[in-house]
This record gives C-alpha cells, structure tokens and sequence, in this order.
C-alpha cells in the first residue's frame, strides 16, 4: 500500500494548506475506501456531467448529472433525469409515429436500473459515434465532439471540413444507411452510439437492422418538429449522450434569443407590406409544396412574409396540381425553392418552362438553399443550418426585407440571378 | 352462377347482319366522344374555371383573370393533345404487337421499350453521385433531362431488337430476346433503386406513374409530328397486318415480305411507345387494353377498321383517365397510370366478356 493516513495528513506548506490538505483527504480516503477497511464516506457531489470516463465509486445518493437540458420547443422527444441515469423517450420517431422509443441512458461505473420495461441501454457518455445523417453532424461540432466520430453513412454528403480533414485522414468510416447499410462495418468498428434518422416508410429505415445486431442505435428525427427552434432543439438529444447537458441548453438559448431578437423586428408588420411567398417546385405536373405546418411555413412568417398556404395543416410537402400553384401563386412576390442543382434562373427553365409564367421568376426574385455548397456537392444547409436557425431567419428576413437588416448577407439562400 | 352466365346475352350471328353500318356508325361514335372528352379536358381541371370563360379564351378573348388565360392555353390544351397523342400512338402500338406476335397479352412495351426507357431514368435520378457534373448543366431533375436519358435507353433497346429483328426468323424467339433483355434492365434498376436514398426513388417513382401535363407546347412541336409519323406507318401497314393474322407462312405465300414487314412493325411500334414514355412516362394499361376494346366492339379484326378505331379510343380513353386523375374540384392529383388501370380494367373486362361470351377465350 502506497499510501497511509498519517503521510497524508503530514504534509504542506502553510499558504496551500487548506486546498492540499483537501485534495490529499480525498486520495486518502478514496484509498482507504478501496482498501475496504473503512466505511464508504459520502462524496462530494460533482459539480459537473462527467463528459469523459466513468464513475469509478458509486454512490447511490449523487446526483451525477447537475447539469440538466430542459425542452422548450421540441416536442418529439422527452429527457428526464435521475441520479445516475436518464430516460430519454423519442415520441416522434417520424411524423404521425404510432410507436415511440425508450433509451435508458446509464452514467458509466454505475448500475443499470433494476426495470429498464424493455428499453435499450446505452452507457454514457459515449467515446465513438456513428451517424446516419449529416444533421447530426452539426451537433457534433457544435458540441466539440467530432474527434469522437468514426463512422458517417455518405462521405459525399459531409459539408463540415473539419469533419472532411478527418474522412480524408482515414478516420471516419462510410457505413451507408436504410436496407443497404454495411452492418458487417459497423460491428467491426463498434461504436458505443449510431444516431439514426426514423423514416414513416419502415423500409428506409435503419434501425431495426441495427438494435438487432446488437448495436446501440438511437432515432434522432429533428425534421419531424414543425419549426426550426424546434429542429435545432434536438441538439439536447445528441448532447444527452455527450453529458453535455449543459452545454446544449446554453447553446440552444443563445439560439432562440437571436431568433427571437430576429422575429421581433417584423411582429408589428401590417400584412400589406408583408411579401406573398410561394415554396417548392415542379416535378413533372405535380408541385411539392411546403405544407403550412411546415418550418418553411413557419420561417416566412417570421420572418414576416406571407405564406401562401399557410392555411394548410400539412408538415410535410404537399403534392398539388400545376393550375392549382399557378392560380394561387402565379403572382406571388418571392419563391423559396430547394433544388440542389439551381444556380440561376435559366436552370429553371431548363427544367421546366412552366416556370417563367410566374411573377417572382420574372421579378428575379427567386431564392434557392444552396449557397453553401463544396466540392462533394454536399449542401451545409442541411448540416451548419440545423443548429443556425437565427442565421436562417436572418436569411429570410434579408430576402423580404432587406432595409431590416441591412448588413447582414446571405449564408443559406442563393438568389438565382 | 349459370344463371348470371345465362343473362349474359350473345349474339349468334348478329354481329354478321349488323356489318359495316354498326362499325362505320362506332368511328363516327368514337370520333365525336373524342371530341367533347378533349372538351371535357380543357374545361375541368383542379382550378374552377366558368364555362363561358373558357369558350372566351379558346375563341381569343380576354379571360377576367389572367392566370386562367394560362391555365387553359398553356396547360390544359397541350395536356389534352398529349392525351391524345399518347393514347392513340400506345393503342395502335399495342395492336401492332399482339398481331405480330398473336399474343393477346402483347403491349408496346413487350420489347422492352419500357425497360429501356426506365433505365435510363433511373440512371438519371438514382445514380445521382456518378453523374453529377454533366446534370447540373441540364437541372438534375429537369424535364428535358428525363426525356433525354429515356430516348437513350429505350433506343438502345429497341436499337438492339430492331437489329435482330433483321436478322431473326421466327416472331417467337423476337419475343423473349424482348422480354429478356426487359428483364436484365429492370434488374438494373432495382440495383440503383436499392441503393438510393428516399428523395431519389421518390422522384424516380413520380416519373413510373406517368402524365400527360408535364408536355409543354415546344415539347410537343417534337412529340405530335414523331407519332404522327408513327401513326402513318401504322395505317400504310394494315394490308400485311391483315395478312399476319393468318399466320406467318401464309403471309409468306400470299407474297408478303414478313422479315420487312416485322422491321418496320417494330420501328414505328418502338418510335410511338418510345416517344411517349419518354415524355410522359411509362403509361400502362391502354396498350394492352384498348386493342381488346376495339375488337370487342367492332367483332372484327380487320385492321383497316381496327387501326383507326384503337387510334380514336386509345385517345379517347386517354382524354377520359387523364380527366379523373386531375380530379376537377380537388387541388391534387391522381398518379395516371392508377387511374387508367383502376377504371378502365373493369370497363374492358366486362365488355370483352360481353361481346366474346364467357366460354371463349383470346387464343381461339
């Protein structure tokens, strides 16, 4: 034995006595603990989440995880929080779910809850990760947990370059998704988490693969919540797994305090000096528009435009009739549209010459999400965007509005000249 | 059972008596339903426009709101002539083929046209990664670049049966070098689909269910002279068509070039079916179909007769499903190819069983 009580105490200068004489106790004690000749002594209860390593005495009186996220506009997923672990309920795996998904969170060094009623366990905080979107992507970064990465399901659709650095390092593996993942990969490299997306069509899915083979995945489905808060919210989830509780609601504040901020600028706007807005675009004859409980939906409004099928009580796009667009958007002010492959206005008569009847075609005021694209043709829109939403109401605000934010420029939305 | 079969009235020799008024009067029939379905098209759509409107803008007035002026002249029209088109060029097509094959079950797309032109859209849509560079000048999911990939890949199919067909003796062995090369190139596609991400099957779907609306006036500058040719073809051919009924060797002795005649059966059949999927889908169903329909009808199979009857009612049946799929009232869309097999598969079941009474069957 190393160490004895009476070496412990003896030394020390006077001016670090106090904090000395602290930090030995503790050694002392923890020593002592092991050594089993003395009872357990309560510790001192952490003043943070353990984000790296595992508890190594228990104690079934701490409470390990102080820091705490509460939700505020995501409704898809619930956290809550116990002493040595957390449950964390996924209501919303994809819209209109039937079915939900429990996930016992357990802190590591400690026991798993004696009733876990069938749900999946997964140690925390985790040391590697899979992801099966580039959303999540996002909250990796955000959260300073990319070295903690090794698998994505496409390199192709990886914006991120400090993400890239690491695939052209050799560090991340690519595992694909849905019926065609490469399970054999996965189980090679093992990672204590795969965070996958949950898709209504249950043979896009890659989950039920997965927790088959043992693998710890979980359903991570920001796109089901109708507004982008409630999209960027679910960066609580991924941080669940981190211990970065904290952290993520800090974060996810500023966020909403920067969107509001936003927002409130255009509140009192009489709607005649609001834009009318058209969304969405033609494939063959039918038009995919935003539904009006959709966060494009919700963004214009925010942003101060008016959304010409915000009546509509769809989230997901709705498939509508070419006259039926035409006669209620043909003379709408701006469209938002999302084709990767637009860059300007010509492209879209390529595509279809239909679209030059419309006033914000020849208005030139047509806007596309694909700014941020690099050399793969991957789109940050879909990955830095998630956890961006004030920058994407800025965006938007700047489109309608211009004179509101006058130094803002565009990071999202590309006008198609 | 007997008693439902026994209601079914047939015709001993009826159809012999009633001859050539019955059927001249069914084209006159046909021509003008054709007619007023196409005026049917043009005035119910998912947008309300009032009849007297529509009269004042298809006679060059002023419609009282500008975006129905579009609607009718820009959409409506060019819809309603691509249904026609369509219909009348897979009909007639259809026809070709179950004579040259003497199987009822033929369609257009029995040389693997379809096969062709998926493949090449699929390409186009699913095997995004590969081709990126030379789509993004195009519009990835552009229009004319799904045209262009379908023209490719049925050509090159029908290019190949076309070269055999040359060559190749018997009708038979045409037949399933057709249906086997339909087989490996929709085995491609499923490998493509397999390994795409939903947003691309998505879109590669909304191409398989087939529409008439996507056709724009410049697009049909090229679509109404190629079928129009197709059709041309199709009536200069009704001597040997005739002829084939009786058999190959027979053509054969009554002086019929049938290696020749096959060719150019399989040309225009490969130029109307190819021309229509690739602007408006693979529509199913009408090929197949509206041949029994005719001969049902008409209880003939004289192809002077059939060849326009198929044409008008391929365009008629055409103009009628394009009109229930665009569901005049509602803002959304039916996919065609459900509508035309959904309601026109009844309709040909009980004429057929009607006319050719329940104890006969296609082959005899």
């Amino acid at each position: 034995m190393p160490l004895s009580l009476p070496t412990c105490l003896a030394d020390g200068q006077l001016p670090l006595l106090l904090l000395r004489q602290l930090v030995l106790s503790l050694l002392c004690l923890l020593v002592l603990a092991g050594d089993g000749w003395a009872d357990k002594p309560a510790a001192a209860p952490p003043a943070m989440n353990l984000t790296n390593g595992c508890v190594e005495h228990y104690d079934p009186n701490v409470d390990y995880f102080p820091e705490k996220a509460t939700l505020a506009y995501a409704k898809g997923f619930a956290l809550q929080y116990f002493k040595h672990y957390k449950v964390l309920t996924v209501t919303m795996p994809w819209p209109e779910a039937k079915e939900s998904f429990r996930y016992i969170l357990v802190q590591c060094g400690t026991p798993v809850p004696e009733d876990t009623g069938g749900a999946q366990v997964i140690e925390i905080p985790i040391r590697s990760i899979a992801i099966l979107s580039t959303t999540h992507l996002s909250h990796l970064e955000l959260l300073g947990a990319l070295d903690r990465l090794v698998a994505v399901s496409t390199y192709d659709n990886v914006y991120s370059p400090a993400a890239r650095r690491r695939i052209d390092a050799g560090q991340v593996a690519e595992v694909g998704r849905g019926p065609s993942i490469n399970l054999e990969t996965l189980l090679d490299l093992n990672p204590d988490l795969v965070t996958a997306v949950g898709h209504d069509q249950p043979q896009y899915n890659s989950h039920p693969l997965l927790s088959n083979a043992g693998v710890h995945v979980v359903i991570n489905s920001e796109y089901v919540e109708p507004n982008l808060l409630g999209r960027s919210e679910w960066l609580k989830l991924t941080a669940a797994f981190l211990n970065q509780d904290g952290r993520s609601q800090h974060l996810f504040a500023g966020m909403v305090q920067r969107y509001q901020g936003y927002a409130a600028q255009l509140r009192d706007l009489p709607t005649a000096q609001k834009p009318t807005v058209l969304g969405g675009f033609l494939q063959r004859d039918v038009w995919y528009v935003p539904g009006g409980d959709s966060y494009i939906a919700q963004l214009v409004a925010d942003a101060g435009g008016v959304y010409l099928w915000a009546n509509d009580a769809h989230r997901a796009s709705i498939p509508l009739s070419f006259e039926a667009v035409y006669e209620r958007a043909g003379d709408a002010d701006v469209w938002f549209t999302s084709n990767q492959d637009w860059f300007k206005r010509a492209d879209l008569l390529a595509a279809n010459q239909r679209y030059a009847a419309f006033k914000a075609f020849r208005d030139k005021r047509v806007y596309n999400n694909n700014a941020r694209l690099n050399d793969y043709q991957a789109n940050d829109y879909w990955e830095a965007g998630i956890v961006e939403p004030d920058v994407q109401l800025a965006d938007v605000i700047k489109i309608l509005h211009p004179e509101i934010l006058p130094d803002h420029t565009l990071k999202y939305y590309r006008w198609l000249p | 059972m007997s008693a439902t079969l026994d209601t079914v009235h047939v015709p001993p020799t009826a159809s012999q008596t009633r001859s050539d008024l019955w059927r001249w009067s069914l084209l006159g029939g046909l021509a003008i339903a054709l007619v007023a379905a196409f005026f049917l098209n043009v005035a119910f759509g998912s947008v309300r426009i009032p009849l007297s409107e529509i009269i004042t803008i298809l006679t060059g007035g002023e419609a009282s709101k500008p975006s129905w002026s579009y609607i009718v002249l820009a959409f409506r029209l060019p819809k309603a002539l691509t249904a026609i088109l369509a219909g009348a060029a897979l009909a007639v097509s259809g026809l070709q083929m179950q004579t040259l094959f003497r199987n009822p079950l033929a369609d257009p797309y029995i040389l693997g046209i379809n096969a062709g032109a998926s493949l090449g859209v699929a390409l186009v849509v699913l095997a995004t990664g590969a081709a990126t560079g030379f789509l993004s000048n195009v519009g990835l999911l552009g229009d004319l670049s799904l045209i262009a990939s379908a023209i490719a890949g049925a050509s090159l199919v029908t290019g190949l049966v076309i070269v055999a067909a040359r060559w190749l003796r018997h009708a038979m062995t045409l037949l399933i070098l057709g249906l086997m090369l339909g087989y490996a190139t929709s085995a491609i596609v499923s490998i493509l689909i397999y390994f795409s991400v939903p947003e691309q099957i998505q879109a590669y779907i909304a191409w398989t269910f087939g529409s008439f609306g996507g056709v724009t006036w410049r697009q049909l500058l090229i679509l109404a002279p190629v079928i129009g040719a197709g059709l041309l073809l199709a009536v200069l051919l009704t001597k040997p068509l005739n002829a084939l009924l009786l058999g190959e060797a027979y053509a054969r002795s009554m002086g019929v070039d049938v290696q020749r005649v096959r060719f150019w059966l399989i040309a225009g059949t490969s130029v109307l079916a190819g021309a229509v999927t690739a602007f408006c889908g693979p529509i199913a169903f009408l090929g197949v179909a509206i041949p029994h329909l005719c001969r049902a009808l008409l209880h003939s199979s004289d192809h002077r007769l059939l060849v326009p009857a198929t044409l008008l009612m391929g365009g008629l049946a055409a103009l009628l499903a394009d009109l229930v799929a665009s569901m005049p009232g509602s803002r959304t869309i039916l996919p065609l190819n459900a509508v035309t097999a959904l309601l026109g598969a009844p309709i040909v079941v009980w004429i057929v069983l009607r006319r050719d009474g329940p104890r006969s069957d296609f082959s005899s």
